[in-house]
């Protein structure tokens, strides 16, 4: 008989007989196995639950809006905005400079509302 | 949800039902992969009792990975094979200078199976050989003649190419044979019919 024929007797007997683990093994890798599970879904706990409810919110807020795309578009403006208070262009000092100083008439020339206009008609 | 006819349920599916809170699915998960886990562990390390550490860490992966498992990406046995494996390689490195004097007798195997001195003197003879072999040849005839994995699966196991998986079972093999070579008489090989 060849060795490889000896070999696989000894492949076939060590498959039919396999090793069996500790009577305390299965019960260990159940009790991971338990404490380890998520939750069911239908026991979620509160902070999974409110985790979610913004998780939705936003993902709702972003498919409304148009998806990432449009949260750039909003984070530009933002930027802009705070940008052009922090450090106006000079073509926008000029003509609202009057309206914050006390010459109203001189704002009223700029933005053609005529003669007739002044601040003072707003006034109770 | 009872599983009553579970043995028709994907692993996939199973890890999915786990990760849903399902305890039946966590009982049946553990009866399909943990005995596995543990032979091939077993089969890798010759000692009980860090083949069971090493089946343990591999079932814990399996419950962590479990809600992240993207089913029909690859086999769950596949993956657990590798885990096993790895896991084996880490400890096996970590003593690299285990002697024989630290492996255990191998566990006396069921006797309906092998009740016989002459099986068990077999089985004895092929796990000492096994251990005596360099890791990745183990391995490799483990998953290919233990298991009975095909070679493009212990490739994906072991992460290389199947001609490679075929050259170490072959080296493997021969290591095996000139290992069991004086013991043919003592295994009762001298004298059986072809």
């Amino acid at each position: 008989m060849s060795d490889e024929t000896e070999l696989n007797k000894m492949f076939d007997l060590t498959r039919r007989t396999p090793p069996e683990p500790s009577p305390d093994f299965m019960a260990r890798i159940l009790s991971d196995a338990d404490a380890m599970q998520p939750a069911s879904l239908g026991v979620l706990t509160e902070t999974a639950t409110k985790r979610g409810i913004f998780r939705d919110m936003f993902s709702g807020l972003g498919e409304a809006i148009g998806g990432w795309p449009a949260f750039a578009g909003l984070a530009t403006a933002a930027v802009t905005g705070v940008w052009i208070g922090i450090s106006p262009p000079q073509l926008l000092i000029e003509p609202f400079g009057t309206v914050l100083g006390t010459d109203s008439s001189a704002f009223s020339e700029v933005l053609e509302y005529g003669d007739g206009f002044d601040f003072t008609l707003f006034k109770g | 949800m009872a599983l009553d006819h579970s043995i028709d349920i994907s692993d996939d599916a199973l890890l999915q039902l786990y990760a849903n809170g399902d305890q039946a699915a966590a009982r049946q998960l553990t009866l399909r992969l943990a005995p596995r886990a543990f032979k091939q562990a077993y089969r890798m390390l010759g000692v009980q009792a860090d083949a069971e550490d090493v089946a343990q860490e591999a079932m814990m992966r399996v419950w962590k990975i479990a809600p992240e498992w993207r089913s029909g990406e690859a086999k769950v046995t596949t993956w657990l094979y590798r885990v096993v494996a790895n896991l084996c390689l880490d400890r096996l490195r970590k003593v690299q200078s285990t002697s024989l004097d630290a492996i255990d007798e191998p566990i006396d195997p069921s006797p309906s199976a092998a009740d016989d001195m002459q099986s068990n003197a077999r089985l004895d003879a092929l796990q000492a050989a096994l251990i005596a072999l360099p890791e990745r040849q183990r391995q490799a005839l483990v998953l290919r003649h233990i298991e009975e994995l095909a070679n493009p699966e212990i490739a994906d196991v072991m992460e290389i190419s199947v001609k490679a998986v075929e050259s170490l079972t072959s080296r493997g093999k021969r290591a095996l044979t000139q290992i069991l070579k004086g013991r043919k008489a003592a295994l009762g090989f001298e004298g059986d019919a072809p």
